[in-house]
C-alpha cells in the first residue's frame, strides 16, 4: 500500500520483443499481472509471449483510459464530498463513447483483443470485445455472418440438410 | 463463394469458452442458429453457459402475444434444454414471460427441472401463471444456486394463498428476490435457516404476514411496494443498506432492531393508498435501537399529539452513529420537517440527506402557503438541526410529483438561500425523470 509520489513503473514485453513502460496502477488492471505482482512484488519486467506489440499497445491504451476515468471520478468525490450525479453520469457516458470508438476495429483485431483480454484477464475489455463480436452476429443471416468473420462453410449440402431435419425447431419462425 | 486466402477465420479458432461466451450475449434463438455456419459451429451453442429466454424478444413482431407464438416459444425452450450438452453446468438460467400475458397453456414444469439439473448458479424466472410456483420446492433445494429471482408477475395482491416450502437447502445462496407472493413467518424462518450466507433480500409487491425478520448475515434489505399485514420487527445486526419504498401498512408498524451496521437508510412510506380506505390509521415507522425507542410517522394523518409524543421519546434515544445517508419522505410539510429535524439531531455523521414530498391526499384542501405557515416552527427546527450537522454536505430534494407542487418550489427556494448564506451545504434537485441540477 505504498503511496509514493513516484509511482512504480513496470515493463511489459510483447511477443515480438517490444517493451512498454506503464505505471503499476495501469498494469494492475490486468488481473493476470496483478496476481504476478502480488506473488512477487519486486518483479518489474514481465514478458507476455501471447500478445503482439500492436495488440498490447491497444490493451494498455484501454487500461490507461479506464484508470484515468476512475481517478478523475475519485478526485471529484474527494473534492465535493460526494460525487454529483449529473457529473458522474456524464463521465460514464464519455467513457462509453470512448469504448465505442475504441471498438471501431476490424474483426481480426477484435479477435486478437478478445484473446489478449482473456489471457491478461481484463474483465472490462473482455466484456466489451465479446459484446462487440455478439453485435456483429446479431440480426444476420448465416451467410452474412460467414462473410463478416470470413468463416468457411465446410458443411456439405447433405450435412446442412441433416442439421435442418435433426433440429427443425432451431429454424422455426415465430411471428 | 469468396475464398480469399489472406482472410483467416479467427473467430472459429477462438477457444470454445470464448465462442460460447460470445453466444451468451445473443438471444438463445440467434445463438442456436449459428449451428449452420460451419462444422465448428454445429453444436457449439449446446455449451452456452448463459440461457436467457424472453418471450417478448422471441416474438418477431413486438407485442404479438398470440397463443400460437407462446406454444412455439415454450417448445423452443424445451428443445434447447433437451439438446444442451449434459456434462456442462449452466451459469445463468432466465425465463421471462411478458407481464400481463396469461397463456392458457402452462409453462411445463419439467423444463425448469431440466434447467435445475444443470446446476445453475443464477436462476431467475418471471412467470405470469401461478402454477410456476410448483417448481419452487425443487428450486429451493438446488444447492448450486447463488442467486434466485422468483417473480409471479400476474397475481399481484390477488394472491391469497401463502407461498410455502417444505425444505430450503441453499448453502451458497447470496441473493434472493421474490415478488408478488404472500409470505408468512414460517417461510421467513425457513429461508434464513436454509440460506446461511444470504446477503441480499429483495421483496417486491409482497404481502407480508410476518412478525419477525431476523438474520445475522443479511447485508442489504429492500422492501418495495410491499404490504405489511401485521407489525413487523426487522432485526438484522449486519444490515448496511435498508430500502423501504412505497410500502403500505394499514396501521401495522414496523420496527427496526439491532441496526448497528446500518449505513444507508432509504425509507419512503405511503400509509394510505388513494384507492383504499382514506380514513385508515397512520403508518408508524418505528426505530428501535438497543435501549430506547422513538417513532417517526411519515404520513399526513399525523396529529399534533403524536408529534409531541415523538419529541418526548426522542430525548432518551441513542444515536445512529453510522448512518451517513438518509432519505425521508412525507406528504405533510410539518411532519416532514419535524421528523427530519429529529433524525438530524440523532445522526452525527450524516453526509447526505434526501427529502421527498408525496402528493397531498385530496381530502387536504389547505393551500401551500397556509401549509407553509403551519409548518414554520418545525421548519426552523429543521434548519437549526441542518446547520448543526458538521459533516452534512448534500441535501437532495426529490421532485417527483406529477403536478407542479408549490410546496416543493418554496422548499427549494428556502433551502437555496440557506445554502448560499452558509456555503456549507449543497442543495441538489432531482426531477421526475431522474435529472439532477444544482439550484
Amino acid at each position: 500500500m505504498a503511496r509514493s509520489s513516484t509511482e512504480n513503473m513496470i515493463t511489459l514485453m510483447s511477443s515480438d520483443g517490444e517493451e512498454f513502460m506503464v505505471t503499476e496502477k495501469v498494469a494492475r488492471e490486468c488481473t493476470t499481472i496483478r496476481n504476478m505482482l502480488e506473488d512477487d512484488c519486486v518483479i518489474t519486467n514481465i514478458p507476455l509471449p501471447n500478445v503482439t506489440s500492436d495488440i498490447l499497445s491497444m490493451v494498455i491504451e484501454y487500461c490507461m483510459e479506464h484508470v484515468a476515468a476512475a481517478e478523475k471520478a475519485a478526485a471529484e468525490t474527494a473534492e465535493k464530498g460526494s460525487s454529483s450525479a449529473p457529473a458522474a453520469a456524464k463521465a460514464n457516458k464519455d467513457l462509453e463513447e470512448w469504448d465505442k470508438a475504441f471498438m471501431n476495429v476490424d474483426v481480426y483485431t477484435l479477435c486478437d483483443l478478445i484473446l489478449a483480454a482473456n489471457y491478461l484477464n481484463v474483465s472490462g475489455l473482455l466484456d466489451l470485445t465479446i459484446q462487440t463480436a455478439a453485435n456483429l452476429i446479431k440480426g444476420k443471416s448465416p451467410e452474412q455472418i460467414r462473410k463478416t468473420f470470413h468463416i468457411q462453410n465446410d458443411l456439405s449440402l447433405e450435412e446442412e440438410e441433416k442439421i435442418r431435419s435433426q433440429t427443425p425447431w432451431a429454424f422455426e419462425k415465430s411471428e | 463463394m469468396e475464398n480469399n486466402l489472406s482472410c483467416t477465420d479467427m473467430i472459429s479458432d477462438l477457444p470454445d469458452a470464448l465462442v460460447t461466451h460470445i453466444l451468451s450475449f445473443l438471444s438463445p434463438k440467434e445463438a442456436v442458429k449459428t449451428c449452420m455456419l460451419s462444422r465448428r459451429w454445429r453444436s457449439t451453442w449446446a455449451s452456452m453457459p448463459v440461457l436467457k429466454f424472453d418471450y417478448e424478444k422471441f416474438q418477431l413482431v413486438p407485442k404479438n402475444r398470440t397463443e400460437e407464438n407462446w406454444v412455439k416459444f415454450i417448445k423452443f425452450v424445451g428443445h434447447v434444454l433437451q439438446n444442451r450438452e449434459r456434462s456442462l453446468s449452466l451459469d445463468t438460467f432466465e425465463f421471462k414471460c411478458s407481464p400481463s400475458w396469461y397463456p392458457t397453456v402452462p409453462f411445463p414444469i419439467q423444463y425448469i427441472l431440466l434447467a435445475l439439473r444443470f446446476n445453475p448458479r443464477v436462476f431467475s424466472i418471471y412467470a405470469s401463471r401461478g402454477d410456476i410456483l410448483d417448481c419452487a420446492e425443487l428450486l429451493f433445494q438446488c444447492a448450486s444456486l447463488q442467486s434466485i429471482s422468483l417473480n409471479n408477475t400476474l397475481y399481484r395482491y390477488r394472491t391469497d394463498k401463502f407461498f410455502e416450502l417444505k425444505v430450503v437447502n441453499l448453502p451458497y445462496l447470496k441473493k434472493l428476490e421474490l415478488s408478488y407472493l404472500k409470505v408468512e413467518d414460517n417461510l421467513c424462518r425457513m429461508l434464513f435457516q436454509g440460506c446461511r450466507v444470504l446477503e441480499e433480500l429483495k421483496l417486491l409487491f409482497c404481502r407480508l404476514h410476518v412478525s419477525l425478520l431476523s438474520s445475522e448475515v443479511l447485508n442489504s434489505l429492500v422492501l418495495t411496494h410491499c404490504y405489511f399485514e401485521k407489525k413487523l420487527v426487522i432485526s438484522t445486526r449486519n444490515l448496511m443498506h435498508l430500502d423501504v419504498f412505497h410500502t403500505r401498512c394499514d396501521g401495522a408498524n414496523f420496527l427496526l432492531e439491532n441496526m448497528a451496521s446500518l449505513v444507508d437508510a432509504h425509507i419512503r412510506c405511503f400509509d394510505v393508498d388513494m384507492h383504499d380506505n382514506l380514513e385508515s390509521s397512520n403508518c408508524g415507522l418505528v426505530f428501535h435501537n438497543s435501549y430506547s425507542k422513538f417513532s417517526m410517522t411519515s404520513d399526513h394523518t399525523l396529529e399534533s399529539a403524536q408529534a409531541t409524543a415523538m419529541g418526548q421519546e426522542a430525548s432518551n434515544c441513542s444515536d445512529f452513529k453510522v448512518v451517513k445517508s438518509l432519505h425521508l419522505g412525507c406528504s405533510d410539510l410539518r411532519n416532514l420537517f419535524s421528523s427530519i429535524a429529529f433524525f438530524l439531531q440523532k445522526s452525527p455523521n450524516l453526509k447526505k440527506l434526501s427529502v421527498e414530498l408525496f402528493p397531498k391526499p385530496y381530502m387536504c384542501k389547505k393551500s401551500s402557503n397556509q401549509e407553509w405557515r403551519n409548518a414554520r416552527s418545525s421548519y426552523e427546527e429543521f434548519t437549526d438541526a441542518l446547520l448543526q450537522r458538521e459533516y452534512l454536505e448534500v441535501v437532495l430534494i426529490i421532485e417527483n410529483l406529477s403536478t407542479k407542487d408549490g410546496r416543493v418550489t418554496k422548499l427549494v427556494q428556502e433551502l437555496y438561500s440557506l445554502s448560499m448564506s452558509t456555503r456549507k451545504i449543497v442543495v441538489i434537485v432531482q426531477t421526475k425523470d431522474g435529472y439532477h441540477y444544482l439550484c
